[in-house]
């Protein structure tokens, strides 16, 4: 579906329209994004098969999905390495699946100015509901953003000790533990009688002058 | 007997010469809304066919572009910026009507410094060989009468190296979708085209020319007649439309 051009399109022009909405509320990262003008980063998707390209313009962002060009940066891979390592963002790129060719020191520059990306939510709120009710409206959703992101941080802490402690659907981290340990000794065991085995084939072979 | 050559004005057959004469009387009819009527008709999905078209042009900086049946200047505006100062972008069309519109519109935009508006014939271009970097025909190519003839003139006036992009209507490769899209084409659109333009025949000739016009393999081999290389074409909103693109090597 996605190799439908016009789908692909839509998808750069809806892509094109909100990074351009968001940096009209971040001038710091705007004209940060500016000292790399004429950069240009290529996102191809293996699959599904798509590619969109990313070119740095002053002020503003483009969007396309083809070009015979090569890109400044081109980073390749499943769909599902990329969104693997946006989950993972604090680890390199070597950890993921993701193929990356071109000038890795523009990729870090803009990796580094997307994560201080501080989009004043507030002006466009009181664009739409005027300055008091605006600001009233950010606040709450400030809170409830904050809020929300305690109780994840929360949630991810106490979900193992949960599982193995209160369930019990799964192993305590010392029972793992012992088990390995376990597993690692069968396993010497094994090597020494196999090792034992071996010698004693040797020993028992035609052309040793011990045997009959 | 008629020794009459014959051609096809939509499901009509006409005699060769009255062709242009009575494509000619569709384009003066709906010039004045052409531009509302496409958003209409396509729900604005012709900016996303038309977006891809310039995405393959691959024009740049300094280019000379020639864009043919460019009417109403959709194209030749986004060219027009490609292209910057030191390029050049030409928009032909054969209809003065359309042409009108096309130059005010650009006008009234401030988008005219870099484009000049030529009133030709695709069959007969009036330029030099070898001229222009990029030529492309949106929805303009199923309306010529000879179209083995405007290849040709393309071909001529194109440098080596250049790039042929042909937007057009076309076959949709999903028996389902087609025959949604002939219901859409022959009752929708005329109804439409009534409403808005006040004109419902001049649609019911947009979908017939659109029937009449060679599918995607044909128009290929066409290109490939005329002498262009490389020839490619790029199915979009499944077949409906396709942009055909070739080289002249």
């Amino acid at each position: 579906m996605l190799d439908d051009p016009t789908l692909l399109s839509g998808v750069a022009v809806a892509l094109e329209k909100a990074i351009n909405s968001a940096l009209c509320y971040d001038p710091g990262t705007r004209s940060k994004l500016n000292e790399l003008e004429g950069c240009s980063l290529k996102i191809h998707c293996l699959a599904p098969e798509f590619s969109l390209l990313f070119y740095l313009r002053r002020d503003h962002i483009e969007v396309g999905t083809y070009s015979e060009a090569v890109a400044d940066i081109e980073i390749s891979g499943k769909l599902v390495d990329f969104l693997q390592a946006i989950e993972n963002g604090k680890h390199s790129y070597a950890e993921s699946r993701l193929t990356i060719s071109g000038k890795i020191s523009r990729l870090n520059d803009l990796k580094t100015i997307f994560s201080q990306l501080d989009i004043d939510w507030e002006e466009p709120l009181t664009e739409l509901f005027g300055t008091l009710s605006g600001h009233a409206l950010a606040e709450g959703l400030r809170g409830s953003w904050q809020w929300a992101n305690q109780q994840k941080s929360q949630f991810e802490k106490l979900l193992s000790p949960y599982l193995s402690e209160e369930l019990r659907i799964l192993p305590a981290r010392t029972e793992l533990n012992a088990f390995y340990n376990k597993v690692d000794e069968f396993r010497s065991r094994v090597e020494r009688s196999a090792a034992r085995i071996a010698r004693l084939e040797k020993a028992l072979t035609p052309s040793n002058p011990n045997c009959n | 007997m008629s020794d009459e050559k014959t051609t096809d004005f939509g499901y009509e057959k006409v005699k060769t010469e009255e062709k242009a004469q009575r494509v000619a009387g569709v384009f003066h009819s709906v010039a004045a809304k052409y531009d509302v009527m496409n958003d209409l008709m396509s729900a604005g999905i012709h900016r996303l066919w038309k977006r891809y078209t310039i995405e393959l042009s691959g024009v740049r900086k300094g280019d000379r572009v020639l864009d043919i049946a460019g009417g109403t200047g959709d194209l030749s505006a986004k060219f027009a910026n490609l292209v910057g100062p030191t390029g050049q972008v030409v928009l032909a069309d054969i209809n003065a009507s359309m042409l009108n519109v096309g130059r005010d519109k650009l006008m009234d935009n401030a988008v005219s410094g870099n484009i000049d508006f030529v009133q030709a014939d695709a069959q007969y271009l009036p330029f030099p060989d070898n001229y222009f970097d990029c030529i492309t025909i949106a929805f303009g190519l199923r309306n010529v009468t000879d179209k083995n003839k405007a290849l040709a003139s393309m071909l001529r006036v194109l440098k080596p190296g250049g790039r042929l992009l042909v937007l057009e209507f076309s076959k949709p490769t999903n028996a389902l979708l087609e025959k949604a899209y002939d219901a859409y084409s022959f009752g929708f659109l005329p109804f439409i085209g009534k409403l808005v333009a006040n004109d419902a025949k001049s649609y019911r000739y947009l979908a017939e020319s659109i029937r009449m016009h060679p599918d995607q393999e044909t128009l290929k081999s066409m290109m490939s007649d005329a002498g262009f290389s490389e020839c490619k074409f790029y199915n979009m909103s499944g077949g409906i439309v396709a942009l055909h693109k070739g080289t002249k090597i």
